[in-house]
């Protein structure tokens, strides 16, 4: 190989490297005109290209998948550029194949498990993701989606045992507790839910926070119809705020216990509903940091 | 501290796949596409909430922005202590960010223009505003004041800070100051409201900007819903609050989608940047004719028919016929947006200038939604917005009035209609711009003169201008609708009649059928007349330019000093 070729792929990985992926792009590009089947100006052009949002992308790496067909990250990152790329087929099939060369390596399976589970195949999805949550113990990525492909198949129970699997990983994790406690109160799992909400008071001291979860503690009890329970929690809700939801849930559960007040209060129906919004809410809150920092 | 403002992906997208989920449509995103979606689901188009970092990056050249103010920390003035102390608080969000408040400010470029920057970060304590935030936008009011650079400021918060108590709320004081003196001196300000901005903040720098311009979607208001329902005791309509809500209630100037947002903000800066030093250009079209006796009579209602005439160009057509890049600025910012009066600022033959003017419409259905181009008191309070606007940053306002009149109604009443009416006349004739008027179809009355007070005021060859109109005078003064063709040549309602009285300075030509029957020669003709126009009042100083308006007005009805028109009574003759 002659020297400036090597030049030219030193320049373009160290600004790579160095984040600085329009100038990273040019030098490959410019290399390429002198070596088109350079395997590793090729990738770096793929993969600048890819975090550029350029459509090239897909042309660079699958000209390097040719020259390098056993090369797994080679895969992955095509599979991941055809993704970019709107092309939902294609990346399903490279990534399949990185996973064939490299078995090993987690992160391809949970991309491997996104895409399936984007093309209909959520048994597939859920064997990969699945597999890759054992492979990586430390990793909860696997976990979390899991748990979310599961309860949006309506697998509540199977939702659950990936949660529960997440949270004992990451006991700290804020999204994986607030989840946990969700899926458990659609299943009945009162008790199980609560002390998810509890655990939550500890973990999610972000300001506003603490009414969303009080709520959500209000929920449960209502759900249960432990109305002595749930007037403690919203005489507790006060105390952090006076807002009509609030005030509504005062009122509601004291009419349940003590009979209808001078206060009216809405009816259950509306308010379970509003309970809801209130969860959705705060779970959009922390969806929005997670989406901020990759889950 | 160092504030992480990093603007290129540390860790490429190959080295760590990354997955998250849409909150909005649960939709599965791999995260390098979302961010090359700007951090919009691409299946539902969820705004996620950006962080500071993603904003500047999404916004300046390059995302390179030299950032200024680095020394600006927060301090606990009060002690303050509730569950926690506000000083754990801070390290906890500093750390949770890295960041060292919840605002930075720098310098960089917009579409190769430059710009002072400011720009907050919600994920720092909810964007709540204290001395720090304060701080930094006064001081990026107080850059772009010092050298004259137009500031761009994006917000994004929760309200005040309530852990610095009343040094918090002073912070809405010593920034709206600071924006008062960039308005004073003439330096553009924009405003992009983001998702959420509420409170202090919208009750200071978020609202004071020359322009008001929020994503699509991002919830924006004074009081929180909540507490609003609250105290109302009544449940909030569905997208209360929200951008659109803003726009529709004359709030904002305009909603933009995040694609579109560096683009909108490039196309402002570069019509608020100054006009070439020499004179526009002027075109071949046929020139504005200002001797009475070249212009053919038609008789006075056949004009009004003309005038009338539903494929007549109508200001937006106007708009795109001789300006480029007219970007639709809305509302009154008091109570709601008037469509039957349209404005914005836009380029002629390179200048900017503002362009302001009634709109109808070419169908029935725009006729209705433009209320027949009959402005309500907001379209009044509009373009005199917009006429402040233009006077404060030295742009030539041009008008184009076409109205049957100021609508009459019952809520146009409730809101002043005539003192809307009144300020807009009083307003333009002591606006230290060049002002050029043109009455391009109906000129209605008081509904007309109150974009009509111009240095120059001009007509269209079939367009008519009357304290009545014909039918009005007709019903009053002959006691029945149907003598509405005699009162229109009663009251001299043709351009040539007024180029005599004096009331109109110039025609504009218009083809031999109508304006109607050939927009783009119409169009061609009237921006002949704009530049020749132009060209003649921009060189002149805003004190004489007053005092020549001030005695063009004065002089009406002054004897000796409003003089007789050479052929009085002789069209009225003719067509008898």
């Amino acid at each position: 190989m002659d020297v400036s070729m090597l030049e030219f792929a030193g320049r373009a990985q160290d600004a790579f490297d160095a984040a600085h992926f329009k100038d990273s792009y040019r030098l490959a590009v410019e290399g390429l005109n002198g070596r088109a089947d350079h395997p590793g100006l090729l990738a770096i052009a793929g993969r600048a290209a890819m975090e550029l949002g350029l459509d090239e992308a897909t042309t660079y790496l699958g000209r390097l998948v040719e020259q390098t067909p056993a090369d797994a990250t080679a895969w992955r990152d095509l599979g991941m550029a055809r993704l970019n790329s709107a092309d939902l087929g294609g990346a399903e099939q490279a990534l399949r194949t990185a996973v064939q060369l490299d078995p090993g390596d987690s992160a391809m399976r949970v991309s491997l498990g996104h895409v399936a589970y984007l093309g209909g195949a959520a048994d597939e999805a859920d064997r990969q993701l699945s597999e890759a949550a054992r492979m990586a113990p430390a990793d909860v990525t696997a976990l979390r989606s899991l748990s979310e492909m599961r309860r949006l198949k309506g697998r509540v129970q199977a939702a659950i045992d990936a949660a529960d699997e997440l949270v004992r990983r990451a006991p700290e994790d804020i999204a994986g507790t607030m989840s946990l406690a969700e899926l458990n109160l659609t299943l009945g799992n009162y008790a199980e839910s609560l002390a998810c909400y509890r655990r939550l008071t500890e973990l999610d001291t972000d300001q506003g926070h603490a009414g969303h979860i009080i709520h959500a503690m209000i929920e449960v009890e209502i759900c249960r119809e432990r109305w002595r329970r749930a007037l403690d929690y919203a005489i507790i809700a006060t105390t952090l705020d006076r807002h009509r939801l609030t005030t509504d849930l005062l009122a509601f559960v004291s009419n349940q216990l003590f009979g209808t007040g001078e206060r009216p209060a809405p009816p259950r129906q509306e308010i379970e509903s509003r309970l809801r919004a209130r969860r959705s809410e705060h779970r959009r809150l922390h969806a929005e940091v997670l989406a901020g920092l990759g889950t | 501290m160092s504030q992480n403002l990093t603007i290129t992906p540390a860790r490429p997208a190959t080295e760590t796949v990354q997955w998250t989920k849409c909150p909005s449509c649960d939709a599965f995103l791999y995260l390098k596409r979302l961010e090359h979606n700007l951090k919009v689901c691409p299946e539902c188009r969820y705004h996620f909430r950006l962080p500071a970092a993603d904003r500047l990056a999404q916004l300046l050249d390059d995302g390179v922005l030299h950032e200024l103010g680095q020394d600006v920390m927060p301090f606990d003035a009060l002690s303050f202590v509730d569950s926690r102390s506000y000083a754990d608080r801070l390290e906890q969000a500093q750390r949770k960010t890295g960041r060292r408040d919840a605002a930075s400010y720098g310098r960089g470029t917009i579409g190769g223009l430059p710009v002072v920057i400011a720009v907050m970060d919600f994920a720092f304590m909810g964007g709540s505003m204290g001395g720090a935030v304060g701080e930094i936008i006064t001081r990026s009011a107080e850059e772009a004041l010092q050298t004259r650079t137009p500031l761009v400021i994006i917000t994004a918060s929760g309200g005040a800070r309530m852990q610095e108590g009343c040094v918090s709320l002073m912070q809405l004081a010593k920034t709206s100051q600071a924006l008062g003196r960039l308005k004073e001196a003439g330096v553009l300000s924009i405003c992009v409201l983001t998702d959420p901005t509420f409170g202090g903040v919208t009750a200071s720098y978020a609202t004071l900007g020359d322009v008001l311009i929020a994503e699509a979607g991002a919830l924006v208001g004074f009081a929180g819903p909540q507490i609003i329902e609250q105290t109302i005791r009544q449940r909030l309509p569905k997208g209360f609050q929200t951008a659109e809500f803003l726009l529709g209630h004359g709030m904002i100037d305009l909603v933009a989608q995040r694609e579109n947002l560096r683009q909108t903000l490039t196309k402002m800066l570069r019509l608020h940047a100054e006009g070439p030093a020499a004179p526009l250009p002027a075109g071949r079209a046929a020139a504005l004719i200002t001797d009475p006796g070249q212009i053919a009579r038609r008789p006075a209602w056949e004009v009004v028919k003309l005038a009338r005439n539903i494929g007549r160009p109508t200001t937006l057509d106007y708009a795109g016929l001789i300006f480029d890049d007219f970007v639709e600025l809305q509302g009154d910012r008091l109570y709601a947006e008037s469509s039957s009066i349209v404005g914005g600022p836009a380029s002629l033959a390179g200048h900017p200038v503002m362009l302001i003017g009634h709109q109808k419409g070419h169908s029935t259905s725009e006729l209705v939604a433009r209320n027949f181009g009959m402005p309500e008191p907001e379209g009044y309070r509009k373009a005199l917005r917009l006429m402040r606007h233009a006077g404060r940053l030295g742009m030539p306002v041009i008008t184009l009035v076409d109205t049957p009149g100021a609508f009459p109604g019952l809520g146009a009443e409730e809101r002043g209609q005539a003192v809307a009416i009144a300020e807009s006349i009083m307003e333009m004739a002591r606006l230290t711009v060049p002002i050029v008027t043109v009455v391009t179809g109906e000129g209605g009355s008081g509904g007309a003169l109150a974009l009509a007070v111009g240095d120059r005021v001009l007509m269209l060859q079939n367009a008519y201008y009357s304290v009545i109109s014909p039918e009005g005078c007709s019903v009053i003064l002959w006691s029945n609708a149907a003598s509405a063709p005699r009162a229109a040549e009663a009251l001299r309602v043709r351009a040539p009649d007024l180029l005599e009285l004096r009331i109109v300075d110039g025609v504009v030509p218009e083809p031999e059928g109508g304006a109607h029957t050939d927009q783009v020669t119409t169009a061609a003709n009237l921006k002949e007349a704009l530049v020749t126009t132009l060209n003649e009042l921009m060189p002149i100083d805003p004190q004489t330019l007053l005092a020549a308006r001030y005695q063009r007005f004065r002089c009406f009805g002054t004897p000796a000093a409003h003089p007789a028109p050479a052929m009085a009574g002789a069209s009225a003759k003719e067509d008898d």
